[in-house]
This record gives structure tokens, sequence and C-alpha cells, in this order.
């Protein structure tokens, strides 16, 4: 039992990892407050052990490490054990030779005997540098100046950096005695220009040649505001929103455009022209607020629906020069059947007008390049943007701040998709990976959607048109959900040019009658006659045995299950197609289609609890349906892939559907047939 | 060539060495080098066998010994795959043309259990509708339809954009006609229609016209000139709607179709035409059969056979012959040996179905014999006479040239008689036809050496 323990705390440690924070808070609270303070010395002791071995990281790391050893000093001397002590000391001295003991925690007794120890082991070195307090360095090891305005060191040989920002370094070989003192001398030459910088407000972002260099922040030093008092009062700053100072080093000497940009503010340029080795310091500059209009409108009449801009309410559409900062900003319209999403950049003085339409986004996430030859990415990506605008289910969107999180996408990471989601709602996620096949250049195009991660992938040939048209048609191709039946199936005679029943459920067409014209017009195959089917009855001119006749049959709507014609569909866009058709159903009959085909989604997915889930919701009329038995076959199919074998004889068995109920679609093969065969594989196996 | 160097050279110079190799060697490929491409990943399994493209190398070198048809190399490599690299990501693919060597070599059993192994241990492989139509094809090839039309609706349920989805169609609707449901058969033909390529819509109506044949009892009633020649002999229909005639004097085979009307002369007189699924027309000239490839002589015994009168290749490539010489039939196995002989009686000349049933026509022309390949007698008909030929279309209904040549039968595919009539009829003249041929769309072909022209009946 004690080795399983022993062997689940090895098992666990790594996982948890070491928390140097706490350990040595609890270690310090033991010191202090408990009854036996030497309780703590395993504590300290592991901290030390674990820097030393090199497990604790991080820029407090070597504060714990000296602390934890300050307080081991106390712990051992309080035992009487002054070889650790010792040890303790040497270590201290070792890993920085200018450290001063925590006065209030070690005795003077201590103290005392630490200094001797030190006094054996360190010299000291006294720089002369023509640059104020310089960076010295010892090795690895940064120095810090003593009260003398010495630097303690290690005796023995030393490899010496003098530095300081914007300076050539100075390197120098020293030999220190113990005890002794060496005088050294360093002149250290300029080579490169800083710029310090303050804005009014804080929080811009500052370029230098375009180049981001980071954000001014923070608040304006007590000095600053004293000795510039008039400046400020010149200028016409605001004390408490003026930043900090903000420190632009290794400047090249020479022609430098500065530019500070913040949202809702105007950007400013600072030409900074021949600047020399030196340090320059400007006046702050006061930034000036910008702002756009935003007129925002429901896409069609009779739709009414709620304006949220950044995740706040502005009210009812429309709404008409709403005053925006310029800049990025997310527009939200709710709609009763759904929603609009939008990135938008509103630039100054600008008025915007977004037409609001409830649809999922497209957004288009650039393609990755392979390398610096970018021609033919360019091309592509205009071709397929002007593509993606003209597919009318989609609001398409381009955000090539996607591009680098691309390796991420294919990695499946959720946080950018939930990025994506937050930013654009539902969407079909795009993007594209240049690659070389044998010599030519090829995009592999990714398709995914934020509600499920099962990435598409298509092969773009820039050379082919062809293969971006089948990219595209793929995309936009939306089956249909619902259909109209009449209990008839047919087939196109290609002797005799019109459609022939093959399969009949209604006793006034017979199997062989030939279908000259539905409802007046001439029907030629069967796509032409299923789609003349009207509801709620159609009038249908038969020949039987060469004579004509006349007959009405009723025609019903009932959902349709993915079409099988549709090769080269993306299951990503219909499942958002689906999804939205669901959500916002307009009769029973296209939400069970809808419902369907989503189950077929998942189906493809290999998402079978899921699939089996949604064709559970399906509700249908209470009568014996043709997609009644599409539902229960599809549900076997779920089960069989789930492995559950007697759920799915069970489901089978229990099989009470009318006969006649077929799959796929109404003129598919019967369910009774595919579940015959599942019985029949089934008993084979 | 100097651009393709200068791409490896570049290539070399940023890939390491394994990935370096494989690539060159799918450069070779693409530019048809087999053989340098083989060298470099032969290569790469020589210097890296660890590597993580070692696997890859070694299903690329067997995919080509597929191709060039060396079997047993090819499943050497493929089999390494399997025992060698566990986890690879090629074994799917390994197993599937594993099993697609077994059935090509005849040996369905063991293809079954790998097609059957491949469904279970890769259920998230993206070749798992090829692997259900291969056990599909094998249930049909066993008989088994209703089991075939199992694994066919997997296909066409789930993998509407997978490029057997076609075939699924065509295999599902010969499959629910072998079992009495022309209607479904029918159906599952109306869905190819609805795939937009016209190839597939020209090849689903030909199948269409020949099922509404026999769904609504459509009797053949009409004749007419399919093509003008002199003395046109035995006849062959080969894929699309290609006809092959043997012009009995002259000594040629043309190839009749819509876009191509060839000619091609024979070193002498044809005794026999098959034409092989994929493969083309072979034809025999008595001692050998000569086909696309070139030239076979088979040798029973240590003595060729002389006068190979009919013949055919199986699916697992098999050769049956027919000698007149010694009136026994051969069979041969893919590298020409002699498996077995066989004493069948008095045989005039033998043929073979789709579903591997052999059809031999005995006693003077008087019987009608049904028989599998282990010899068994399935059927047998004796009130035919005088049976001069006889051909089967894509749904292995069965043509039979009767009474001399002048009646026609037609059987179904399950042996129901769906007509019979004496030819004068729908001919209008008393002609007699000495060979037939039907193609995909239930046409019928028939020719006479003593006539000058192709008779179509439809």
């Amino acid at each position: 039992m004690k080795k399983l323990i022993v062997f689940l705390v090895i098992a666990v440690m790594p996982v948890f990892g070491f928390d140097v924070t706490s350990i040595y808070n609890e270690n310090v609270q033991i010191f202090e407050d408990s009854d036996n303070p030497a309780n703590a010395i395993n504590g300290f002791q592991d901290i030390v052990n674990a820097y030393d071995l090199g497990e604790i990281k991080g820029k407090d790391a070597f504060h714990y490490y000296l602390n934890s050893m300050e307080y081991l000093i106390v712990l051992y001397s309080n035992k009487g054990d002054t070889r650790t002590v010792n040890t303790f000391f040497e270590k201290i001295i070792r890993s920085d030779p200018g450290h001063e003991l925590n006065k209030l925690l070690i005795s003077p007794k201590i103290i005392r005997s630490f200094n001797q120890k030190r006094s054996q082991l360190v010299g000291y070195l006294r720089i002369n540098c023509s640059v104020p307090s310089p960076d010295v360095t010892a090795g690895t090891l940064k120095l810090k100046k003593n009260a003398k305005g010495l630097y303690t060191v290690l005796a023995g040989d030393l490899t010496l950096k003098i530095e300081k920002e914007n300076y050539q370094p100075v390197v120098r070989q020293v030999t220190v005695g113990v005890g002794k003192t060496v005088e050294i001398k360093a002149e250290l030459v300029r080579t490169m220009a800083s710029v310090t910088i303050l804005t009014d407000p804080a929080g811009a972002q500052v370029f230098l040649d375009g180049v981001l260099m980071g954000d001014t922040k923070g608040t304006a030093p007590v000095d600053y505001l004293k000795d510039h008092s008039e400046t400020i009062r010149e200028l016409g700053l605001n004390p408490s929103t003026l930043s900090d100072y903000f420190v632009i080093n290794r400047v090249e000497p020479g022609d430098h455009i500065l530019e500070l940009k913040k949202n809702c503010y105007k950007p400013v340029q600072l030409k900074l022209s021949k600047l020399e080795k030196r340090d320059y310091q400007f006046k702050p500059v006061q930034l000036e607020r910008s702002i756009g209009y935003l007129i925002v409108e429901a896409g069609g009449d009779d739709q009414t629906g709620d304006l949220f801009v950044d995740g706040r309410r502005i009210g009812s559409l429309p709404v008409r020069d709403l005053e925006v900062c310029s800049g990025e900003h997310q527009l939200k319209v709710a709609f009763e059947n759904g929603t609009f999403i939008k990135k938008l950049k509103v630039e100054e003085g600008e008025r915007r007008l977004v037409k609001a339409v409830p649809k999922p986004t497209l957004m288009f996430a650039g393609i990755k390049p392979l390398d610096n030859n970018l021609s033919i990415i360019r091309n592509v990506m205009g071709s397929l943007e002007k593509q993606f605008q003209s597919i009318s289910f989609y609001n398409a969107e381009t955000d090539k701040s996607y591009t680098s999180a691309i390796d991420g996408l294919i990695k499946g990471d959720q946080k950018v998709i939930a990025n994506i989601r937050n930013d654009y709602g539902q969407s079909l996620i795009i993007f594209g990976v240049e690659k070389r096949v044998k010599l030519k250049r090829y995009v592999d195009i990714y398709v995914l959607n934020t509600e499920l991660y099962h990435p598409e992938k298509f092969t773009l040939d820039p050379a082919n048109p062809a293969s971006e048209n089948v990219f595209i048609r793929a995309i936009s191709n939306m089956p249909g959900l619902v259909e109209n039946t009449s209990g008839i199936a047919v087939v196109r005679d290609p002797d005799r040019g019109y459609p022939v029943v093959v399969d009949s459920v209604v006793s006034e067409v017979q199997k062989g009658d030939i279908i000259l014209s539905v409802n007046g017009t001439k029907c030629t195959d069967e796509s032409s006659f299923y789609k003349s089917l009207t509801v709620p009855v159609s009038k249908l001119e038969i020949e039987r045995d060469g004579a004509v006749e006349a007959v009405s049959v009723s025609v019903e709507t009932t959902p349709v299950v993915m079409r099988q014609n549709l090769n080269s569909l993306s299951y990503n866009s219909a499942y958002l197609y689906f999804l939205s058709g669901i959500q916002f159903p307009g009769t029973d009959a296209q939400k069970a289609g809808a419902q369907l085909n989503l189950a077929m989604c998942d189906l493809r997915f290999r998402r079978f609890e899921q699939a089996f889930d949604t064709l559970s919701m399906v509700r249908l009329p209470d009568r014996p349906g043709i997609s009644a038995g599409t539902v229960l076959y599809l549900k076997g199919i779920c089960y069989k892939e789930i492995g559950s074998w007697i759920d799915l004889q069970t489901l089978f068995k229990n099989y009470h559907f009318n006969d006649g109920a077929t799959v796929i679609n109404s003129r598919g093969p019967r369910v009774r047939d595919l579940i015959d065969f599942t019985f029949e594989y089934l008993r084979k196996q | 060539m100097k651009t393709l160097l200068f791409f490896l050279l570049i290539g070399s110079l940023v890939s390491p060495n394994d990935q370096r190799l494989y690539e060159s060697g799918l450069a070779f490929e693409a530019n048809q080098n087999y053989e340098q491409a083989m060298r470099e990943f032969n290569l790469l399994l020589d210097q890296y066998p660890k590597s993580p493209f070692a696997d890859d190398a070694l299903l690329e070198i067997g995919k080509y010994y597929f191709s060039q048809g060396d079997m047993d190399r090819a499943i050497q490599f493929l089999n390494r795959i399997v025992t060698d690299y566990g986890n690879s990501d090629s074994a799917d693919n390994a197993y599937l043309l594993i099993g697609r060597i077994q059935l090509k070599k005849g040996q369905t059993d063991d293809a079954y259990n790998t097609f059957f192994h491949l469904k279970g241990a890769f259920p998230e492989s993206d070749i798992l509708d090829h692997d259900y139509y291969y056990l599909s094809v094998i249930s049909i090839r066993r008989g088994h339809f209703k089991k075939a039309l199992y694994f066919l609706a997997q296909i066409y349920t789930r993998f509407s954009e997978s490029p057997v989805f076609p075939d699924s169609l065509y295999q599902a609707a010969y499959c629910y006609y072998r079992i009495g449901e022309p209607q479904e058969a029918l159906k599952m033909l109306s869905a190819i229609n609805e795939i937009p390529n016209k190839k597939e819509n020209l090849k689903a109506e030909d199948y269409t016209r020949t099922l509404l044949r026999f769904f609504l009892n459509r009797h053949y009633s009409r004749a007419k000139q399919y093509f003008q020649m002199n003395s046109p002999s035995l006849l062959e229909t080969g894929e699309g709607e290609t006809l092959f005639v043997y012009a009995k004097k002259e000594h040629f085979i043309r190839t009749v179709s819509q876009s191509r009307n060839k000619r091609r002369n024979t070193p002498g007189s044809v005794r026999a035409m098959f034409y092989q699924k994929g493969v083309g027309l072979w034809f025999s000239t008595g001692d050998q059969l000569i086909g696309p490839s070139g030239a076979i002589r088979l040798v029973a015994d240590g003595s060729p056979l002389q006068d190979i009168i009919s013949f055919f290749f199986t699916s697992s490539g098999k050769v049956w012959a027919l000698d007149k010489k010694t009136g026994l039939v051969y069979a041969f196995s893919r590298e020409r040996k002699l498996i077995r002989k066989m004493a069948m009686g008095d045989v005039d000349f033998i043929k073979l179905r789709g579903d591997g049933l052999l059809f031999v026509v005995k006693n003077s022309r008087n019987t009608l014999e049904v028989r599998t390949f282990d010899g068994r007698i399935v059927r047998q008909f004796g009130n035919y006479r005088k049976i001069v030929d006889l051909a089967f279309d894509p749904l292995d209904n069965i043509y039979l040239l009767t009474d001399k040549g002048r009646s026609l039968t037609v059987l179904t595919s399950d042996f129901r008689t769906f007509q019979s009539t004496p030819l004068q009829g729908i001919t209008g003249n008393g002609s007699r036809y000495n060979h037939i041929a039907v193609d995909c769309g239930g046409n019928i072909f028939l020719s006479s050496s003593r006539e000058r022209q192709i008779l179509k009946v439809y």
C-alpha cells in the first residue's frame, strides 16, 4: 500500500509542478507562527534543492532561493549546526557576492560571521565610467554597487561586461585578489539614439517607421509635472490623463517617422529628422478625438431587430447617424428569426451604411503562403473573395487577422474558433494553405464551421479555374428540405421520352403508366415530373395500354433527406444551413427536413450519438409516413455504428410503419428491404 | 528535366533526407520514371527504415507493383506496412490493396476477410466507401445479393460524395433486379440520373431501357439494319456502345461504335472472341489467343491446344478454353498453368455469364447446361433445338439463337422465359443468323456470314 502511495505521489508530482510561491509562504508561516519553527526546514530546503536542479523558473525564483537560504541559516543556527550554516553562507556568496543579509531576521552575530566568510572569498571593483550608472555583469551575474560605490565580486579571473542602452558595450578580463580592490576605467561609445515621448491620454499605440513599439501607459511622473508645468499649461494638457514616459531605445541616427494611434482618436504622425546619437525627449502629444457614423437598416422592409454595438444595446432598427469612435466595431442585430453579426472598421468622418440581414457568416481567414512568392495566393484570394460575395446564404467577410491563426485552426484550436464565434456568430470558416506537390503549387482550402469541429479539405489548382468552381459549388449548394410527393415513383422512359411509373401506392395510377402531363405541363423526365406536382391535388394525364386518361392524385409536402446527387457537397456548409432551418423553421415539415439532414451531416462526421439525438427530436405527423421509415432506418445505422446490436434489433423488430416507406427520398428504396438486408447480414455474420 | 533536377536540388537543401527521398520519388513518379522512383523509395527504406515516410514509401512501391500486375511483389511490400508499422496511417490503404490483390488472385474468402477486417479496424478511414464496395462485389460473386445490398446501402446512404457512389447505385440496381425487385432497381438508376454527368446518364439510360423491357414486358418486335459489311460473322459487345464484328472472308475484326470505326486484320481465321472488362478484346485463331497485350499459347500436358473454339477469362484472371480437337474443357491459372481439364460430353461451345455461371451447349447444340466453376450442374435445358449462339446482357438475362438461327429465345436471369419467337416475325424475312450479341441497352445484334449487314433487334 505504501509503495502504491509513493508511486502515486511520484506520478502526480510532475502534473502539479513546483509552486514555489505557495511553498515559500506556507513555510514562512510555519516559521513565524508554529510552535516548532524547525518544521519549516524541509520546505525551505526543497525550494533550495529545486532551484539548484533548475526546476523553478521565473523572475522571482532567485529571490525565493536567497530568502529560503536566509531562513535556513536562522533555523540551522538555532539548532547549533554551524557547518550547515557555513555551507549556506558560501552558497549565497557564490550566487550573489554583494548580497546583504536581512538585518530584521538574522542576528548581528550571524551577519558578522557571514561578512567574515565573505571577506575570505571576495574582492572589489571600482568602475570609472564616462556614462552614469552603467550595467555591470560578471559572467552571467549582474553586479550591484554597495554603499561605498564598489562592486563586490568573487575573487579570481572574471570576464566583465560594462554596458548601457544605446552604447557600445565594453568587455574586460580582470583578476581580483581576495579583499583587493581593482580599479577599472571604461569609455562607452554611444551608437544609438533614444526617443522619449508622453501622450495625452495614455493607451496610444506607438509606431516607429511602421513598427509597433508598444502602448503608452500609466500616469505622468510627479517630477515631470513639476518641471514642465508651463509646457502642460501651454499645450492645454490634462495632467491626470497624461501618460508615463514611453522610451524607445536603440534608434538608428537619421530620419524617422513616429506615429501614435488610438481608437476613437485621430492618428498623429511626427517626423523625427536627423536624429543624432543622444537622448531625445519630445513634448507631450495631445490626441484629438475622431468619430464616424453608423447607419444600420434592416435588409427587409418588414423586419425589426435590436442593434448592439460592441456588446452594448443601442436600440431598434433603423438606427441613423449613430456616433461611434473611428476604428473597429462589432455590430450585432438580433432579429426575431436570427442574428446578423459583422465586424467593421469606421474611418473618421465616414457615414457607413449597413444593411442587416439575419444570416450566418462566411469568414474567410486568408491563405497561409508557402514562401515569399505571393502572386498565386493574391490571385486565388481575390477570386475567392469575389465569389464568396455572390453566395446569398452567407454574409461574407474577410478577416486577415486570423491568417496567423491558421495553424491553430488546422489543429482544432477551440480558442480561435470561440473567438471567431464571438466576432462573427455562427460562421463557416474558410482558410487556405499553399503547398507544393510534385513541383507544382496548389492551395488546400479547409472548410469548417463554428458549431462542430470537422474540417473538410478541397484542393484548388490555381492553373485550373474549374477546381475553384467545384469548391464554390460545394459550399453554396444547399439541398432542399421538403418536396412534394404523391406516392408515385417514376423513371424516364428512354424510348418514349416521358416518365413511366415504376412504383405506386395510389390506386388510380399503376406501374407502367406513362405520364404525359402534370397539371397541363408536359413532363419529359422524372425531375420535371416531381417539380410539377402541386399541393394538395395534381391532375395527371396518363397513357395506359394505348388509352389516355386523366386522374387526380393528392400531393403532400414531406421532408426530404439529403439528395444523393450532391457529389461535392460541403457538409460543414450544409450543417449551418440545416441548423438555421431548425432554429427558424417555416413549417413543421421544413423543420423535420432540416433535422433529418442535420442528422445526415452528423452521420457523415461519425457523430452517431448526436445523430441519434437529432433523429429522436424529429416530430412527424401521427400517421404512417415516408420520413418515419427513414428516421427509423437512420436510427438503426446509429445503433449499428455505436455497437448496440440489441437495441438495433428491438428497433427494427418493432417496425410498424407502412410498407411503402422509403429512405433517401420518396422514390428511394424501401425501408422494409433495407431492414431485411440488415437482419440477413447480421444472421450471416 | 533540367527544371526537375533544379527543384530536386532546392528540395535537398531545405528538407531532411528521408523526406527528400520520398518527395523526389514522388516527383519521378509524376514524370513516369517509375524505375528511378522505386529506387528512391527503396533507398529511403534501406537508409531510414524508421522514418515517418517509410510506410508511405512502402505503399507507393506496393501500388506500383500492383499497377504492373506483379501481385506477389506488391503484397510483400504491403504486408510490411501492416506487420512492421503498427500505427501507420497507410495501413488502411495497405489493407484495401491487399484485399484487391487477393480478389484478383481469386482468393475470395481471404479478400472478404481482409475487407471485413478493414471495416472494423479503421471505422474512421476515408476509404471505407471503397471497402464496402469491394465487400459488395464479393457478396455479388457469391450470389448473396441481399448482403451485397446491405453493403451498398452503407455507401449510398452515407458516402454520397464517394467516387464509387455511381457504381454503388449500378450494383444496387443489379442486385435488386436479381432478387426480383426491378422497380427498386429502376429507382436506383433514377438516382444516377440526378448526378450531373452526361456519360453516367447515358449509361444509366441504357440500363433503364433494359430494365423497363423486362419490368413492363416489352417484347422484342422490331429490327433494322445496324451496320453494313461483307460476311459479318462472330459478334461481341464491349464497353459503352462498342460492337466487335469478325469479317469471315476477309479476316479482319471491325470495331463499330459511334465515335470510331476501326479495322484490324487478323493472322488467320478467328474461331472465337471474348471481351474482357477493363482489358479489351481477345480472339482465338485456333492455336493461340490474341489480346491487347499480346498473344498466348495454352499448353496442356506438354502439347499446345490446337483448336480453341470457345474461351473466356474469369474475374480472377483464369482462362477457360474448349479445344475442338480433344473435345475437352481446360482451365488455366493466371500464370497459364493447367489447373484442370474436364470432359463435359459432346460440347459445342461454352460461354461465361457475368455472375460466374458457365453455359455449356452440347449434344449437337440441342442441350444447354448451366454449371458452376466447380462443375456442379445448376440447370439443364433440353427444350431448345440447335442453339447456334447465346449472349448475355449486363443484368444477366440470357439471349439464345435457336432452330439453327431461325428463332430468338430470351430468358430472364433466373431462367424464366421472357420471349420465344421465330425471327421471321421480327425481321420480315426467313434468313438464318449464326451469331448474337447484346449491349447494355438490351439491343440485340445478329449476323450471318451470308448476309451483307448486321441487324439490330429492339
